[in-house]
């Protein structure tokens, strides 16, 4: 992964310097909380509910084992003693207070870590592929390129005070798990017929108030353009994008009214004036921060290589079904990507004990060359696992409680922290994963299921990704009364869309029932066990759904 | 009749806090002084709003009264006034908000 | 008046040279002025005439190809951003240093802040004016809140890997 030089290292002391002096002139009253607002958002701290919000910024969701070691210190010492795991590969904690936080400011510089522009109207996290630089169809490692964005977009000058958050999504396999359709720019690495590298650019991606499927503005983008042609996407948003209402004010909406041909336009005009200019990136640019994610020293092993076969996968019922439901196929013969499902009852979806994360940092050290990542879905993730190991992992990854064989499943609840913690949301979500993942405490029933996405969000500001699950819940107010919209069909992969709302708003008391009658309605209706909810519900449409859920109490 | 209060996130460590008669503040809603005064209660905002070095975005919450008790109105000021619940699960109690007078009162 | 100045040799206070002429008020004969992009279209000729220097001042949303027409003869540009959040004079600054090749004085007015400064110099901002009650001294300050930077700008060229590439 990367490792910071110098200058990195020296950014990110310097951020953490300076955002202590911006604490102490809110605190002797040389800024006023307007004032003081947007720099400590830019160092991802919000106000919520009942507490500061801190969020550190983990780019691509990738972790060593030191920074999790570090991340459980922090969790221990400076909150209540755990962290949550964020749909954008972020870490949050919940309970951090203003004096303490330029002392975890310090605390993760020490480990190559900050939270610099994980909030704010400014670019940020440049997420990606869980499975990046593993996966068998990968075209090409897609980190080294977010990484080159991430140097980028840092403190950019021009782009500090955009009209909204910005946020990328880059993916370099075939298979989209990066959501790029619901960013504000999507990249996919692609190569053309000559066998060159280059982008697929999307731009105008995303969820929320209006949501909306990006469209590709530029199928090809040459490699050495990555940043420039980012830089120019930046700059006509950051000079025409609304400013006049934040409900409109994002780049979807800048390229939904001016069009998607008319859009592409401007930015090839804007680019063409910077494209020979010092973003371009030259190959050994490129090969320099490839370097750093050059493959770990996997030893030579054939996937026969393992021990276990039929006979154990035959024998041990939970270890054959985690295999299935948990582990993925890797590039490298002999290795497999192992999934953590850090899902349980006790604790918010995403939500993991300082304890669990020393584990984690443990297990990888000994399973997984050092190496997890966090996953939209609030997981995470072993990238590098080899199969003979799998059976021993598989135990102790039981003993902690995160081999659950739940993962992409009805239970791999995906949850924002709603109205229990949240000053935006308007309902409760929390309550809402807890009490489904307890109706469907049968594994049995669960993997019945197959494929299905479950996402809640507290508030239209969708940090649940509501808008991409197969399965949708939208927490709303009505009259100060928590209610919940369940939409449908939502999708975030290649042949991504966005769900549909199903009916009338439903109380908190309706919602666990309308699930289980989904739920049901798909079972009832599916052509066979191997069509799954997502192309049962497009084969379909909501009708069936809607009877089943509404038919006592129609709209 | 509406009854209104002054609420706000603590600076040092945005706990909720509600304006007390005395114009102190504390993380207990009973404590809360309630006006039936809609200038007295923008006043009191007004005041609040100067308070920057002690709590952040103050603003006027409509609450019910049952006897002398005070109640929130909505779901949000209900988790702001109890906590929430997640957490007190799983550290096993309500916290009291009222415990920590003296920071509270500090003001 | 004071303001900020920041330059090769550091950033330090200093006593504002020029004048700001609201459009009512008639624009002396002598010395350096600063009046409104509308009064300098209607009357550049007679402004040149002048023995004295002449600014422009221009909202920070100004598109900037309005502005690049009308920096013949123009020392500085003192562009005014309404509240600090709003972003766009910071790409009028960097097109106007990058694209349309100004070099004469850029000045930040309006809503300034200590902790946009090294933003604004990075976008090519020479002096700034800082918004009513702040320090000044703070604002020197601010300059040296980063001495290393990650991207390219109006500054300077070298993106932070070419500079630690070999």
């Amino acid at each position: 992964m990367y490792q910071y030089d110098a200058f990195d290292q020296r950014i990110v002391e310097e951020r953490a310097a300076q955002f202590r002096d911006q604490v102490l002139r809110r605190i002797d009253g040389r800024l006023t909380e307007d004032e003081f607002k947007p720099l400590r958002l830019q160092n991802g701290l919000y106000m919520q509910l009942h507490a500061y919000m801190m969020r550190i910024a983990v780019p691509y969701g990738l972790l060593s084992s030191t920074q999790v070691r570090k991340l459980a210190h922090i969790a221990r010492t400076y909150d209540k003693g755990y962290a949550h795991l964020t749909t954008r590969q972020n870490v949050q904690l919940n309970w951090p207070k203003l004096e303490d936080v330029p002392k975890i400011l310090d605390e993760l510089a020490e480990v190559q870590m900050h939270a610099i522009q994980t909030s704010g109207n400014c670019i940020r996290n440049i997420t990606s592929d869980p499975y990046a630089g593993v996966a068998q169809d990968e075209i090409e490692d897609p980190r080294p390129y977010c990484e080159i964005l991430r140097q980028w977009s840092t403190f950019h000058p021009e782009f500090a005070f955009l009209p909204r958050k910005f946020k990328f999504a880059v993916t370099g396999a075939e298979t989209d798990r990066a959501a790029i359709a619901v960013h504000d720019i999507g990249i996919r690495v692609v190569r053309n017929e000559a066998g060159e590298v280059g982008f697929a650019y999307y731009v105008g991606g995303g969820q929320g108030r209006t949501p909306l499927l990006a469209p590709c503005i530029n199928p090809f983008v040459k490699r050495h353009d990555l940043v420039s042609y980012a830089e120019a996407v930046l700059r006509v948003y950051n000079r025409l994008g609304r400013r006049d209402n934040k409900f409109k004010a994002r780049i979807k909406i800048l390229v939904k009214q001016t069009g998607a041909e008319e859009f592409a336009r401007l930015v090839d005009e804007e680019h063409a004036k910077i494209a020979d200019g010092p973003l371009k990136l030259r190959d050994e640019d490129i090969a320099h921060f490839q370097r750093f994610f050059r493959p770990p020293p996997y030893e030579v092993l054939t996937n026969g290589d393992t021990t276990f076969g039929a006979a154990l996968l035959g024998k041990d019922r939970d270890f054959a079904r985690w295999v299935d439901h948990n582990v993925a196929e890797h590039r490298v013969p002999g290795y497999a990507i192992v999934n953590l499902s850090v899902k349980c009852h006790e604790l918010p979806p995403g939500d993991i004990t300082d304890a669990q994360l020393d584990q984690v940092a443990d297990l990888a050290d000994r399973y997984a060359f050092g190496r997890v990542v966090v996953t939209h879905r609030q997981n995470l993730v072993f990238p590098d696992v080899k199969r003979k190991d799998l059976p021993a992992l598989h135990r102790e990854l039981a003993a902690l409680g995160f081999a659950t064989p739940n993962v992409g499943k009805l239970t791999d609840v995906v949850c924002c922290p709603g109205l229990d913690y949240c000053n935006l949301a308007n309902a409760r979500s929390i309550s809402v994963a807890q009490d489904l993942t307890r109706r469907f405490e049968d594994l049995a029933k669960v993997h019945e299921l197959g494929d299905l996405q479950l996402n809640i969000s507290g508030c239209i500001n969708a940090c649940g990704h509501h808008h991409v699950g197969h399965i949708g819940i939208l927490g709303i107010d009505k009259g100060g009364v928590e209610h919940y919209q369940l939409m449908l069909g939502g999708s975030s992969g290649d042949t991504a869309s966005l769900g549909k709302v199903l009916g009338r708003a439903l109380t908190h008391d309706e919602i666990g029932d309308a699930v289980e009658k989904t739920v049901l309605a798909y079972l009832a209706h599916r052509k066979d066990e191997s069509e799954s909810f997502l192309d049962a519900y497009r084969r379909l449409g909501p009708n069936p759904f809607k009877e089943a859920v509404y038919e006592a109490h129609p709209a | 009749m509406a009854h209104w209060i002054v609420t706000a996130n603590r600076l040092s460590d945005g706990a909720v806090v509600y304006l007390r008669g005395d114009r102190g503040w504390t993380g207990d809603l009973q404590q809360a002084r309630a006006l039936d005064d809609t200038q007295a209660a923008d006043d009191l905002l007004a005041w609040a709003k100067g308070q920057e070095a002690v709590i952040c975005d103050p603003y006027l919450c409509e609450v019910g009264l049952e006897g002398a008790r005070l109640l929130p109105l909505s779901a949000r000021e209900r988790i702001r006034a109890e906590g929430p619940r997640p957490t007190l699960q799983r550290l096993g109690y309500l916290p009291q908000r009222g415990a920590e007078p003296a920071r509270a009162a500090v003001g | 008046m004071k303001l900020i100045r920041r330059d090769a040799d550091g950033a330090r206070v200093e006593d504002d040279g020029w004048v700001a002429v609201p459009d009512e008020v008639t624009i002396p004969d002598e010395g350096d002025v600063i009046v409104s992009l509308d009064r300098w279209r209607e009357g550049a000729a007679a402004l040149r005439a002048r023995s004295g220097r002449i600014g422009l001042r221009v909202p920070g949303d100004l598109p900037p190809e309005e502005l690049a027409p009308q920096l013949d003869g123009v020392a500085l540009v003192a562009i005014e951003l309404p509240k600090f959040t709003d972003g766009r004079a910071y790409s009028l600054a960097r097109l106007l240093r990058d694209r349309f090749g100004y070099e004469g004085e850029l000045r930040a007015i309006g809503h300034v802040l200590r902790d946009q400064l090294l933003y604004l110099a990075r976008c090519g901002f020479d002096t700034f004016v800082l918004a009513e009650g702040k320090s000044l001294e703070d604002g020197v300050a601010a300059f040296d809140d980063f001495t290393v930077e990650y991207q390219p700008a109006a500054d300077h060229d070298t993106p932070i890997w070419r500079r630690r590439s070999p």
